[in-house]
């Protein structure tokens, strides 16, 4: 292994533990809101899921990838990954 | 001195502050140099989430136009096990962040144990994959069933591609783990987990018939 000092900051394996327990609450949360069948919550459902999707992609991309230094970056993917899930949520959501 | 100057001295320093030309100098919120692993990684990145973006704006549309047609072949979707492979998923890529750790503290046993656990989950991801094709072509379904089917099994086959590559670095990893490898190959890990998060509600958990 070489001495080269690490660019990813130095987030402890208790925070990872932290942000690992948060995505699985948010995919069974996404799982379960999946089986509302009726009413303005079922009609909604699909953007609350895009919305809980933001959440873990920023969850990863802070905790997992250590892009904390690099707001741009950070923003950028994020944002992106929002926009594209968003999008698709609204065109189901119409159905 | 007045008061601002002497406040951008404070914050630049008397260099700087005295040719206020060369406040460029500071590096761009865009440089790929602060980015953990190789800048290339992160080109590719970029460019794999716009490509399934691509491919999951063109299912939404396809529904769109079709609902019947996807109202039907939705309700044969196995999203008890596609629920347990984002599970499994997303803890390999927890494991994979842990390997990083280890690797930083200089245990390389700790880093070479995470690494062959995540690498183990990614085959669990895989085989429970396959299975759930392995059903659907048992129903007689195939690539050319329907459109949903079609982009099902591209879109979904593409991604498993990727597991089958991202595990093929991991197991490079494992050989030669340097601090530099390992970020960069794990950043490829976490973006399949990344493009996971995103088939996973649009094919599974959004849309008609569910």
């Amino acid at each position: 292994m070489n001495a080269q000092p690490s660019k990813m900051p130095g987030i402890k394996i208790a925070d990872l533990l932290k942000a690992w327990v948060m995505l699985v609450s948010l995919t069974l949360a996404s799982f379960a809101m999946s089986y509302l069948e009726a009413g303005f919550l079922a009609k909604i459902s699909p953007l609350i899921i895009a919305v809980m999707i933001l959440l873990k992609s920023r969850i990863i991309l802070t905790r997992y990838l250590g892009l904390m230094q690099t707001s741009a970056w950070y923003m950028m993917l994020s944002a992106t990954i929002f926009i594209i899930i968003v999008i698709c949520a609204g065109m189901l959501a119409t159905l | 001195m007045t008061q601002k100057r002497a406040d951008a001295m404070a914050v630049e320093g008397p260099h700087i502050a005295s040719k206020p030309g060369r406040s460029s100098k500071r590096q761009s919120p865009w440089s790929l140099e602060k980015l953990p692993g190789d800048p290339m990684m992160w080109i590719l990145i970029v460019s794999e989430i716009f490509v399934f973006g691509g491919a999951l704006w063109a299912f939404a549309i396809s529904e769109m136009l079709h609902p019947d047609i996807f109202r039907e072949a939705r309700a044969h979707l196995n999203i008890p096990i596609a629920t347990l492979n984002t599970l499994i998923l997303l803890t390999s890529g927890f494991i994979a962040a842990i390997a990083v750790r280890y690797a930083n503290s200089g245990n390389l046993r700790m880093t070479r144990l995470s690494l062959l656990g995540a690498g183990i989950l990614g085959i669990l991801f895989m085989l429970l994959k396959i299975m759930e094709y392995w059903q659907k072509f048992e129903m007689g379904v195939g690539l050319e069933t329907n459109s949903f089917y079609t982009l099902y099994f591209l879109v979904t086959g593409f991604h498993l591609a990727h597991v089958v590559f991202g595990l093929i670095i991991l197991a490079i990893l494992a050989v030669w783990p340097s601090k530099d490898n390992l970020e960069t190959g794990t950043a490829f890990w976490h973006m399949v987990d990344l493009i996971w998060l995103m088939i996973f509600p649009v094919f599974y958990l959004m849309g008609v018939g569910l």
